[in-house]
């Protein structure tokens, strides 16, 4: 038996250098310390999209694209097809539980300043997944073509036309045209399945090489650690199986609606709002005044919006920049910072 | 000095080669009424047609001078008293020429109709109560019945007959026609002057009801007409449908009309006659196909509660809908036969829209049995998965 | 020795019941459904010589009633069937060639133009073509 396992590895080491991949694989080691339960998130934040990969392509098998099929076919799926209505459920519920994981991967990595020297491009690829994910959410929402997804596309898209000269041009870009049609719906729909996608596999193949080549942050500086493989990797596996029966609960007891189909005549229903992950934000903008001196608030609100994005993309060197005794200090009072006000926000979003 | 201002007022906002109107410059001024009937004329359906002042009252408008303006002698006749008025609006209303004008599709027969009605008959002999053109149509603001502000609009009808007729305005609005058209919204609904005529506005005659309510019952009508209860109601000189249905307050049928305390029936044929037997047959079906439509309806609320799908089983249920409404509708036949066959299909419908509601519910408990089995293996084998690393180290 | 025996057998049954539990609703989920999708483009509404001049036929196009009529004069007409006053079914009268709900007396032209009674508003109408001598029901553009 083992002699067999042995020819079948030489065998591919002589195509593959996989020897020296489980070689290297078996030196990766953990540290182990009180809060080492938040590298878990990451591997969570992948196993989700895996499964989003999953549940998109078997939803893919009976959705239709188009303003007089999306919704027909989301409905068919949602009440006739076997399971349709646990596929499209674990879809939605597992794309909010990813986007809620990021989050927590995010601010446990900031935190633990795991962003420094040499980390800086880990970050910036982490970043740009989060981005990702957060359009392949506003990208998905729209599909069901249903009034909720409809309205919220229109509010959610109105806004890039407040960019100044080139607005326009960039909401028509995105629309395909004026308003929220079926040309829209044709966009979004390449871009959920097959733009967004393939570059997030590509960001999360490139975010994963530098956590293998750079190894774990404070790996030399703890005082215990436990190996990657097997010790850390299964149990990794255990709580993506926990994780993968949260979702089922999720999708079982709060089964995502179908909702009315969008009538673009129709008025918007009433308490319309973006998914929470969009909240904060959208809470900002409708705080603001309708002018600000002489520029339109709206404007106002985005480049803060992107300023404040582009600050946080740009922790890592920043953070250099600021005086080494003070910098601990300083990103843990930024951090936050930042998360009391999204989570004020968002709160205040979803109650107003 | 009000007066002055007033006039130089009308003076420049006259256009120089229209015809010259003076009248609201006096008028509008007299007093607080009088300012709001020259107010309210500004959009009244006559003056959008281009009419002025002098159109129905006569006299010279040009002119400023009240003797000169309103001389008999010029044609001014001032306001109509009630018994003229039929006339005064006649002038133009009865005559095709001159509706030609300003509104060639409206008929020219309202005086004509107007004094074949009870209101027009009991105002020629004398009786000054009777209603006549200004009170339903009000002057001086009159819109046209499209218009929803005006009297004659659907809905504005019951109160503008209910003037008078205050009892069976509202006896209207407590029967199905008025919630109809009250409160669902229906304008499609009859009002008073869809049974009794606007202008010729009567009673109807008991030969002429059926007629009247068969315009949208059709169905009802038909089966009746055809049935042995038509030849002996004509014998008795009962009003077709009001027999049992009453007038104003037509409360929505139920059952109960057929047998029981209750019966309509149980005026003419004695309780214990083959003649009750069958229509107790008859209020027998109708209850059970009633009953296994309510209850579809139950399970399939009971299974949208839970969020599960149920188009379909509505579909049906519309479905069972139509035929138990055309099962009521059989009964004006009075054979019980037919209205069972009608019937029961409509029951069949229910149930099988019921069936698919509690498949729905038991596809539900299925999940969730489905969700707690795999909860289980997932969980067993990440336990085992966690024991065994930890056994290892 | 033995607890890891047990361990280890414990994850294979593990494994063989994870398995069976996602590939269960997965292969069921790839089977298609009997029914076929609804709110189809087009639906069959029979051989041309089962319509005769003056008849008329209710289908059913995804959800909603659909009214196939061959006038007198052998012309094609497709409507919805569900009247606009109260949702009854309409019926065609070729005595008067006309679309007529029995509910309240409501009546349409062979266009789904609302004509007499109370119906506030025209039948939809769908397009009816003929693809060889079978008459098929199509969505109006």
């Amino acid at each position: 038996m083992s002699a067999l396992k042995d020819a079948a590895l030489s065998w591919l080491e002589e195509r593959l250098p996989l020897r020296s991949a489980m070689e290297f694989a078996s030196h990766k080691r953990v540290p182990v310390h009180r809060g080492d339960v938040f590298y878990y998130a990451g591997g969570v934040c992948m196993f989700l999209f895996l499964l989003q990969v999953a549940t998109g392509i078997l939803l893919l098998m009976y959705y239709r694209v188009g303003s007089d099929a999306s919704y027909e076919s989301v409905r068919y799926i949602s009440a006739k097809v076997p399971f349709g209505w646990l596929m499209r459920s674990v879809h939605s519920w597992g794309a909010n539980l990813m986007v809620l994981f990021i989050f927590i991967h995010m601010f446990s990595v900031y935190f633990m300043k795991a962003f420094r020297k040499p980390r800086e491009l880990t970050w910036l690829t982490g970043c740009g997944l989060l981005g990702l994910a957060m359009a392949l959410g506003f990208s998905g929402y729209l599909l069901p073509w249903n009034e909720l997804a409809f309205f919220a596309t229109k509010v959610g898209t109105d806004i890039l036309g407040q960019v100044p000269l080139v607005g326009h041009w960039l909401l028509r870009l995105v629309r395909g045209g004026d308003e929220v049609t079926g040309a829209t719906l044709s966009r979004f729909f390449g871009l959920h399945v097959a733009v967004l996608p393939a570059l997030t596999a590509l960001g999360i193949g490139a975010h994963l090489l530098l956590v293998q080549v750079q190894g774990m942050a404070h790996e030399h500086e703890a005082r215990r650690t436990m190996p990657f493989f097997p010790d850390f990797l299964v149990r990794d596996v255990a709580l993506w199986l926990l994780v993968l029966n949260l979702v089922g609960v999720l999708a079982v007891f709060f089964p995502w609606e179908v909702g009315r189909k969008a009538d673009a005549l129709g008025s918007a229903p009433a308490g319309i709002k973006p998914e929470w992950y969009f909240l904060a934000q959208y809470q900002f903008l409708k705080l603001l005044p309708g002018r600000v001196g002489m520029v339109p608030g709206e404007l106002l609100g985005i480049v803060a919006l992107n300023g404040v994005g582009v600050w946080w993309l740009l922790t890592p060197f920043w953070d250099a920049a600021v005086p080494e005794r003070r910098r601990d200090a300083v990103v843990r009072w930024a951090g936050l910072g930042a998360i009391t006000l999204l989570t004020v926000m968002t709160v205040w979003g979803h109650l107003s | 000095m009000t007066l002055a201002v007033l006039v130089l007022a009308a003076a420049l906002a006259a256009p120089a080669s229209a015809a010259v109107n003076r009248c609201a410059a006096c008028h509008g001024g007299i007093d607080e009424k009088h300012a709001a009937l020259v107010k309210g004329f500004e959009r009244d359906i006559h003056r959008e047609k281009g009419l002025t002042c002098a159109a129905c009252h006569g006299g010279d408008p040009t002119k400023d001078d009240a003797a000169e303006a309103m001389d008999p002698e010029k044609g001014f006749v001032g306001a109509p008293s009630k018994a003229d008025m039929p006339r005064f609006c006649g002038k133009c209303h009865s005559d095709p020429a001159a509706m030609r004008r300003s509104n060639p599709s409206l008929p020219v027969d309202q005086e004509l109709k107007y004094y074949t009605s009870r209101h027009g008959k009991l105002l020629k002999a004398g009786d000054g109560r009777a209603a006549s053109c200004a009170d339903c149509h009000p002057p001086h603001g009159m819109r046209p019945p499209k218009d929803p502000t005006s009297s004659v609009y659907a809905k504005n009808i019951p109160r503008t007959c209910g003037t008078c007729h205050a009892r069976q305005s509202s006896d209207y609005r407590a029967g199905v026609h008025g919630v109809a058209l009250l409160e669902k919204g229906d304008t499609a609904a009859p009002v008073c002057n869809t049974c009794h005529g606007n202008h010729g506005a009567t009673p109807p005659a008991a030969a002429s009801i059926a007629m009247v309510c068969g315009s949208c019952h059709a169905n009802n009508m038909e089966f009746f007409k055809a049935s042995p209860m038509a030849k002996a109601w004509e014998k008795k000189g009962f009003h077709a449908c009001a027999t049992c249905h009453g007038n104003h307050a037509i409360a929505k049928p139920t059952p109960e009309l057929l047998s029981g305390s209750h019966a309509v029936c149980l005026k003419c044929h004695a309780p214990a006659s083959p003649q009750l037997a069958a229509a107790a047959a008859m209020k027998g079906t109708l209850l059970s196909v009633e009953t296994a439509y309510a209850s579809a309806e139950a399970a399939i609320k009971d299974a949208e509660v839970r969020g599960m799908d149920m188009e379909d089983a509505r579909d049906a249920l519309g479905q069972a809908r139509m035929a138990m409404y055309q099962a009521r509708t059989v009964v004006h036949s009075f054979q019980p036969a037919k209205v069972q066959e009608v019937a029961g299909g409509g029951a069949d419908l229910a149930r099988k829209a019921e069936g698919e509601a509690r498949a729905a519910v038991l596809d539900f408990r299925n999940r969730r049995i489905g969700l707690g089995l795999a909860t289980f293996v997932l969980t067993f084998l990440a336990g085992a998965l966690y024991l065994r690393v930890k056994d290892q180290e | 020795m033995k607890r890891r025996t047990f361990l280890n057998l414990a994850i294979v049954s593990g494994l063989a019941g994870t398995a069976s539990a996602l590939l269960y609703p997965v292969l069921r989920y790839l089977l298609p459904p009997e029914e076929a999708e609804a709110e189809p483009e087009t639906v069959k509404a029979g051989p041309e010589k089962d319509f005769a001049p003056g008849s008329s036929k209710i289908l059913k196009f995804g959800r909603k009633p659909v009214i196939v009529i061959r006038d007198l004069a052998g012309g094609f007409h497709a409507l919805s069937a569900t009247c606009t006053h109260l949702d009854c079914i309409v019926q065609y009268r070729k005595d008067r060639d006309l679309v007529w709900c029995a509910c309240h007396n409501g009546n349409y032209d062979l266009s789904g133009k609302n004509v007499s009674g109370p119906p506030p508003r025209p039948l939809d109408r769908f397009e009816v073509k003929l693809v060889g001598s079978e008459v098929t029901v199509l969505r109006a553009a």
